[in-house]
């Protein structure tokens, strides 16, 4: 069932009045039907493989949980000692099988046909017969739910807290609807709480978790869809087009898939809070970011703090990498040195977030492109310092802000060239389209709206995007538009809801099952 | 003290260690500085941070990352 | 607030949006349901949705009507006012999109229950009705009057009044963009109930590969061969169900298996059709007019599924004994007491049809002004070469014809002579009179003088002006000329070619006969048709025949231009392009519009002009 659907809002309606009306000990129970429900609308092979991946997740973390319950009981410290660091190695074994196996899955079933069809590439060099490609189902929302129970696992190995023992409630933990479609990526210690109690009935929650949905549904439609078809046809058939139209479906692009993703979660998050329940907040108006290590603490934080945490962290502070440190003192200055560590775990990083993305060369230099401009920043940071110092210049003066946000933009555009044009070579012949013939001089009309850019469509688009513009800036100064309205006069409020809802109703439940009269009748 | 902070300031020249105190919180300190804190911290006292000291807690200040540093020398 | 207080309101303003959703729907009203009492733009409504709409309108005027052309859109092209010359009815063309005969007997079941006074069906039928089953009725594009179907009147005024708001919003914008000319959001002529057809068929037609160049994406070979028809046993009962009631209510019916296009005929096994056309034998009379020499022939097509008007003309013609219009031989076979013909039979006798030829080129020559004087200034040509030409037309053995004699080539098969030529002179000269019509009278050759109005008469001056003009004929020359009864003299505007520099000052200049940049669609017709008018009155005036032949100033027009010409009774319409191949084409009378024609002057070389005869 698709989340965008009107079914999809009488499966939630019908969802959360059973909540409400059963007793509170059990209305986790209905969270997990429903879940159970929505996940098998997408088939039931899908929910076969999720089932598979939550019994052995399950069967890991109650391993894990013994033995993180087990104390060292030695007679001396040096005992002790001992015996914590076998069990260390011993956790650190079954975590290990555990990730091998669910990241395996994964790997498999996303990465599968990109692996073996690059192994064909190689060994058809060498005159080999080439394998089929695999062709896997791939279930619905399988790197998120991989990545929600692997942290789960890492961090009962961490002995962070223990495990759920109750398997149907660690199902619901990993299986919780609002987050199979496009995440947030979980967190066990912050959902758990209010995931397994039964929450009561709140005229607010339903009064923030409606607005949100609306919003979300708004954002979506209004200005993702609408740019859809204008992005589309400049990533396929940019080279018909001027090199700076290009750069303009680049960040149309941008501006799309914020609204899309972001939409989406506004939905789903909107969704979750009507039965009490929140879940991970995933963007932070990641466009007026000042740097990209900024974007990327604004932009699919879940995924971000996953990475920091489970990654990121384990990379930096590992043996290895001190070890490399110490050999980097010796040949680089000390101001650079110290630098070399994090960078490297900073470009394996960004390259899994590439890999995360999908399969794909393209995926992956994305990866790297983000990766490598956040460790220059890195290494630029002391001259930047200094530089800044010299001058007195001032970080929060509007000038360096402006300076920052523009800059951001612009890697995260050139990023997208990557991420969206379905293979690194088009990607870079696109790139090399904009760079080598932008074509300024010949930008009219016309060009416009041969990819879909009318007045009539750009205008409302325009209209959204201010909006929008301005719920984030008062967002960035801490003011919360959601509050905000709820503080109106109740008329004000009728005709925010009234304007709201028309939109909704009129251009996004109500508009399903249009024909254009031309298409209507050119197909008799 | 002093020594942690100079070394703090060699790191992240830009912040204000000896005032602020919600230096994870807010956002000022990233996840990149704070790996480079660490690993000279390892050096410079030859203490071993694990991951799972990585916690707001104890980056917030200047102080509780000394607090830190005091706590984990004495488990050595 | 409280989160109580703030639901309900959520709760009223879902409601509001709902009663404005509805009201948006019930105004606007696309689909026709609602009365559609604020645009009331019927030919929208029937082209969104033709079957509802056509209901309602037939049901609001039952009176007006008493006969009925039934069927898909291969129904489109049988026309009232053809269909009226030879039964005396006021018919109503009721097809719908979608070969759908289940919805054909609804359809004649409640015509005849709702009209009291039915005289005739006419019921079309093509391939698609024999392949096709019933249409999906819960689309709104296809959703239909609920008395036609016997839906509950609640059920249906309900299932529009959600309706996408697009549908609204659309109508709205295409009233905006609403012209006098059909564009894809109002292809319906509301009175005949057919398919606005102005702008094809005034489409230059030329020869069959031309034709199949411009059009060639409307003729797609099909894919597979050899397919079944998939509801004959269907079709046929309904087809019988609809004689039935006609029988009881002693309405006269009649069948028609309208012509296929070679292209959707490829589509069927012929084993398949004979099928169908035994299956129809056995319950109904029918006209089988399905294969044919013109099935060969795309030119008969607007795309591969529709015949044209003037087909659909053809075979009412063939079906009444029609003499005056040209159909092709072996055309139509009357089927009836259960005897039939095969797919095989009709193939072999259209292939022996199509051995003789159904098309002719006709070359047009364009001359100006003739005079010894001056010969070598523009279009000025010296009489004596004049002469020169006209005996190299007849060393060559071409025939020169006049107008006249290509329509009736193309309207009633009248046969051509052999290397047709037509000879023309624009703007009606003195020196026409003087010098070329002696030559033309001792060749015997028939000539078409292309006259403006205003300047027939003026021998000196330009309008009423004091600018001195080269001379056109008036009335004494006229009567001579036509009383000859080799020269006719038809139309160039009757002052649609106006000279500026002699023009008032600021005055608008119509040079020809293309729009003015300050026109609009309203004022551009005004115009033209006004020009028309006042010709129509000079020629009456000067004894001229009304003309039914145009030549365009300077060559030059629109589709609009061509529209507004056939509208006015120009059968023919003349223009300066030389590259122009005129195939005459027999029962297209479209392919007399926008003719070529070679203008010839002193540098036109005796070679120029036989290589243009022989093209």
């Amino acid at each position: 069932m698709s989340v965008n659907g009107v079914t999809f809002l009488a499966f939630l309606l019908l969802a959360v009045i059973l909540y409400y009306l059963i007793p509170k000990g059990v209305r986790w129970i209905v969270l997990l039907c429903a879940s159970v429900v929505f996940y098998l609308s997408y088939g039931w092979s899908a929910g076969l493989y999720l089932a598979v991946t939550i019994v052995l997740t399950y069967a890991f973390s109650l391993w894990l949980g013994r033995l993180a319950a087990i104390h060292p009981a030695g007679e001396t410290a040096q005992v002790r000692k001992a015996q914590k660091k076998q069990l260390t190695h011993k956790k650190r074994l079954v975590l290990a099988a555990a990730l091998v196996l669910n990241f395996l899955a994964l790997g498999v079933l996303k990465y599968g046909a990109f692996f073996v069809s690059n192994v064909n590439r190689v060994i058809q060099s060498f005159g080999q017969e080439a394998f089929p490609l695999p062709a896997f189902l791939l279930p619905l929302g399988i790197s998120f739910y991989i990545f929600q129970t692997s942290g789960y696992l890492i961090d009962l190995y961490r002995g962070k807290y223990p495990p759920q023992r109750n398997i149907l409630r660690y199902a619901l933990f990993v299986c919780y609807f609002p987050q199979m479609v496009q995440g947030p990526i979980n967190r066990y210690d912050a959902l758990a709480p209010a995931l397994y109690e039964g929450n009561a009935f709140d005229w607010a929650n339903l009064q923030h978790g409606l607005l949100r949905m609306m919003f979300g549904v708004l954002k979506k439609a209004l200005i993702a869809d609408a740019l859809a078809p204008t992005v589309q046809e400049l990533y396929t058939n940019f080279y018909a087009y001027p090199g700076s139209m290009a750069f303009l479906g680049a960040a149309l692009y941008c501006i799309q898939l914020y609204c899309d993703f972001s939409g989406g979660i506004d939905l789903l998050c909107g969704a979750s809070t009507l039965f009490g329940i929140p879940m991970q907040e995933n963007f932070r108006q990641p466009y007026l970011s000042t740097s990209l290590a900024d974007f990327w603490r604004r932009w699919h934080i879940s995924l971000g703090e996953w990475m920091k945490d489970y990654l990121f962290y384990p990379l930096a502070l590992s043996k290895a990498f001190g070890r490399l440190t110490k050999r980097a003192r010796s040949v680089l200055p000390a101001d650079v040195a110290k630098r070399v560590a994090p960078c490297l775990a900073t470009v394996i990083v960004f390259l899994c977030v590439g890999i995360w993305q999908g399969p794909g060369w393209a995926n992956i230099a994305y990866g790297l492109w983000n990766g490598l401009w956040m460790s220059l920043g890195l290494l630029w940071a002391p001259v930047s310092s200094k530089l800044f110092h010299r001058f007195s210049w001032k970080r929060e003066g509007l000038f360096w802000i402006v300076w920052g946000v523009i800059r951001t933009d612009l890697l995260v555009i050139i990023g997208r060239y990557f991420s969206n044009a379905g293979s690194l070579m088009s990607a870079l012949r696109m790139l090399k389209h904009t760079v080598t013939a932008p074509g300024f001089g010949s930008l009219n009309a016309q060009v416009f709206s041969s990819v879909g850019l009318t007045w009539a469509t750009v205008l409302p688009i325009c209209a959204a995007l201010a909006v929008l513009l301005c719920i984030s800036l008062a967002k960035e100064r801490g003011v919360q538009v959601s509050q905000w309205i709820c503080q109106r006069k109740w008329y004000v409020q009728f005709l925010i809801l009234f304007a709201g809802l028309l939109l909704t109703v009129l251009c996004v439940y109500g508009n399903t099952d249009y024909v254009p009269i031309a298409y209507v009748y050119e197909n008799v | 003290m002093d020594k942690l902070y100079q070394i703090l300031h060699d790191c992240c020249p830009d912040i204000d260690f000896e005032h602020e105190t919600k230096l994870v919180d807010d956002g000022i300190l990233e996840s990149l500085d704070i790996v480079m804190i660490v690993s000279e911290l390892s050096e410079q006292y030859d203490i071993e941070i694990d991951v799972d000291d990585l916690v707001p807690e104890n980056f917030n200040s200047a102080q509780a990352i000394y607090a830190l540093i005091q706590r984990l020398q004495e488990e050595q | 607030m409280s989160g109580k207080k703030w639901f309900a309101l959520f709760l009223a303003a879902l409601a509001l949006v709902f009663v404005v959703w509805a009201a948006l729907n019930i105004l606007v009203d696309p689909f026709g349901v609602y009365g559609d009492v604020l645009l009331d733009w019927d030919s929208y409504t029937q082209t969104l949705n033709p079957r509802n709409s056509k209901a309602v309108y037939i049901s609001e005027h039952f009176d007006a009507y008493d006969s009925y052309v039934i069927g898909s859109s291969s129904a489109a092209s049988y026309e009232p006012e053809e269909l009226e010359k030879y039964l005396d009815g006021q018919f109503y063309n009721m097809f719908h999109y979608g070969a759908d005969p289940e919805y054909d007997e609804m359809l004649v079941s409640y015509l005849l229950e709702h009209d009291s006074d039915v005289k005739y069906i006419f019921l079309v039928l093509g391939l698609n009705e024999a392949n096709a089953g019933h249409s999906d009725n819960t689309a709104l594009t296809n959703h239909t009057y609920y008395k036609v179907t016997g839906e509950s009147p609640l059920s249906y005024y309900t299932s529009f009044l959600f309706a996408s708001p697009s549908y609204a919003f659309e109508k709205l914008s295409s009233w905006h963009q609403d012209t006098e000319m059909p564009q894809t959001f109002d292809v319906f002529l509301p009175d005949s109930g057919c398919y606005d057809k102005r702008l094809r068929d005034v489409e230059s037609i030329g020869s069959l590969d031309a034709y199949l160049e411009k059009n060639g994406g409307d003729f797609v070979s099909p894919q597979a061969t050899g397919a079944q028809l998939k509801n004959i046993e269907a079709c046929v009962e309904h087809v019988s169900a609809i004689q039935d009631m006609c029988d009881d209510a002693g309405v006269e019916l009649f069948v028609v298996l309208s012509p296929v296009c070679q292209q959707q005929l490829e589509e069927y096994d012929p084993a398949s059709l004979d099928q169908f056309y035994r299956q129809l034998a056995q319950e109904v009379d029918y006209w089988n007019f399905s294969i044919s020499s013109i099935t060969y022939d795309q030119r008969y097509f607007y795309d591969s599924t529709h015949t044209r008007n003037a087909t659909a003309d053809m075979v009412l013609a063939r079906m009444f004994g029609n003499s005056d219009l040209y159909y092709p031989d072996q055309f139509g076979v009357y089927c009836e007491n259960g005897a039939c013909v095969t797919a095989e039979e009709l193939e072999a006798s259209a292939r022996e049809v199509l051995g003789t030829p159904h098309t002719a080129n006709v070359p047009i020559l364009l001359y100006h002004h003739l005079s010894p004087a001056d010969p070598e200034s523009g279009t000025v040509l010296h009489p004596e070469t004049f002469a020169r030409q006209m005996e190299l037309l007849e060393e060559q053995g071409y025939n020169p014809v006049d107008f006249d004699d290509l329509i009736a080539y193309v309207e009633q098969g009248s046969p051509l002579p052999e290397h047709p030529v037509v000879i023309t002179f624009d703007d009606g000269y003195l020196s026409n009179y003087e010098y070329a019509f002696p030559i033309l009278q001792e060749h015997g050759y028939p000539a078409t003088i292309f006259a403006i109005g205003c300047s027939i008469g003026h021998y000196e001056y330009y309008k009423d002006t004091e600018y001195t003009l080269t001379p056109h004929f008036g009335q004494p020359e006229i009567d001579e000329m036509l009383a000859s009864g080799l020269i006719s003299i038809e139309s160039h505007t009757y002052d649609m070619h106006q000279w500026a520099p002699f023009e008032p000052e600021g005055a608008l200049i119509r040079g020809n006969l293309l729009p003015l940049e300050s026109d609009t669609e309203a004022s551009y017709i005004a115009a033209v048709t006004e020009d028309a008018q006042r010709q129509r009155e000079t020629f009456a005036a000067f004894g001229i025949p009304e003309s039914n032949v145009l030549a365009f100033p300077n060559g030059m027009y629109t589709t609009l231009t061509d529209v507004i010409a056939e509208a006015y009774g120009f059968q023919v319409t003349v223009t300066t392009d030389n590259t122009r191949v005129n195939t005459l084409v027999q029962g297209l009378p479209q392919s007399l519009v926008d003719l070529g024609r070679l203008n010839i002057d002193e540098a036109t070389t005796d070679q120029d002009i036989l290589n243009y005869l022989a093209q």
